[in-house]
């Protein structure tokens, strides 16, 4: 951790929100918040997809109500008000995925249970919303909630491609019959382990290297030889 | 300083109210989808393990969760202790060989970990379908799912233990 460099001093002009939180704040490789449900998730894109889209609601949910009630929650209740907000859009979000996308909620269910405690969405609640008006906040959560999405989406799709040998197998269950389609096989019988939580770590951290020496050789200019 | 602490004890409290307000609507809203969700699922179940939705219909449970279908065929149902709480199952039995023997499984609920027992609702590829056409004899042999080996083995017992149920052996249909 001590090797990788100061977030802050690695983006130059201060990007747009929702750039910080795709880029630079990025809840999973900036700073690797979050990464329970990622790990676990991860195992498939439909499973990435789904908890993605519960993660952003319920992280939206919370920015803007938090950030509209900031004067009115008291400062001594503070985080109890906070996992409260995000507890309440937690609970309505399975709600609803339980009642409209029955089969997927059976599968993730427990993770989207436990967006409750992901230490993303109640970092931005305490970092940024309680401080900044709606409108900034909400750009914020919109940006977090990319960038998680991007990272589980990412790591959904390798570990599916390397675990199973497919890409988007079962997105029946989320978008309707003619997902189907969307399907490809890539032919091979696939690989235990990356579908597996040893999997889901050794690749984690293969793609957050890949991603620190991206970072890296474009930041300072004076460790990138021409 | 009192009336103020007053105050935002009163904010609070007008937060958890409208928490559990936006909680108890969405609930109200989903309820019916919800229910309607799961009967489905088990009718489903129920109906593809049966062969037809009539026989589903005609389907009653003895004492011991052993339903005959009088086709030489029987639906069995049981529960297995897993690693995360019950697992719930359904299953059709052939009784025409020698031994009763399994044709198909289906898991109706299980709190088993999501993404390692994701097995249990995939019944008709890998293990669950491998299962199909064993004896209470040939599951002693089936070895269990890497990473998921309380989950399986719990299953495979009762598997086991519901093919050597006693109104299999005298499978006498009731008029």
């Amino acid at each position: 951790m001590s090797a990788r460099p100061d977030p802050s001093t690695t983006s130059v002009a201060p990007a747009s929100l929702v750039g910080a939180g795709i880029g630079r704040r990025n809840p999973v490789w900036g700073q690797l918040l979050g990464l329970c449900p990622l790990l676990a998730v991860s195992s498939s894109v439909v499973n990435a997809v789904a908890l993605a889209l519960a993660s952003a609601a319920v992280l939206v949910g919370a920015n803007v109500s938090i950030s509209a009630l900031r004067r009115g929650i008291p400062e001594f209740a503070r985080l109890p008000a906070f996992v409260l907000v995000v507890a309440t859009f937690t609970t309505c979000a399975m709600l609803i995925m339980e009642a409209y996308a029955f089969e997927l909620y059976l599968r993730i269910a427990l993770f989207v249970q436990i967006i409750v405690t992901n230490c993303m969405i109640l970092g931005r609640a305490e970092a940024f919303a309680s401080r900044q008006p709606v409108w900034p906040s909400l750009q914020d959560a919109v940006g977090t909630a990319c960038g998680f999405a991007i990272a589980l989406v990412g790591l959904g799709m390798v570990r599916e491609a390397l675990g199973h040998g497919t890409l988007f197998a079962g997105m029946t269950l989320l978008f309707g019959p003619g997902a189907a389609a969307w399907e490809i096989d890539l032919g091979s019988r696939g690989l235990l382990i990356a579908s597996l939580p040893p999997g889901a770590f050794i690749i984690a951290g293969l793609l957050l290297a890949a991603g620190n020496a991206l970072l890296q050789r474009r930041a300072p200019p004076q460790n990138d030889p021409p | 300083m009192a009336e103020s602490r007053l105050a935002q004890g009163l904010a609070f409290v007008a937060l958890v109210v409208v928490c559990a307000t936006l909680i108890a609507g969405t609930a109200a809203l989903t309820r019916g989808r919800i229910e309607e969700n799961r009967l489905r699922q088990f009718q489903r179940t129920l109906t593809e393990l049966a062969g037809s939705a009539r026989a589903a219909a005609d389907v009653r449970w003895s004492a011991d969760d052993v339903a005959l279908l009088c086709d030489g065929r029987s639906l069995l149902r049981g529960r297995a202790a897993g690693y995360g709480g019950t697992i719930e199952w359904i299953a059709a039995a052939d009784l025409t060989g020698p031994a009763p023997h399994l044709v198909r499984l289906r898991v109706t609920a299980h709190q088993e970990t999501p993404g390692i027992a994701d097995f249990l609702d995939r019944p008709d590829s890998g293990w669950l379908g491998a299962l199909g056409g064993s004896s209470a004899a040939a599951l002693a042999t089936v070895d269990t799912v890497s990473g998921a080996t309380i989950t399986s083995r719990a299953l495979l017992r009762s598997l086991s233990a519901a093919l050597q149920r006693p109104a299999l052996a005298d499978p006498a249909c009731p008029a």
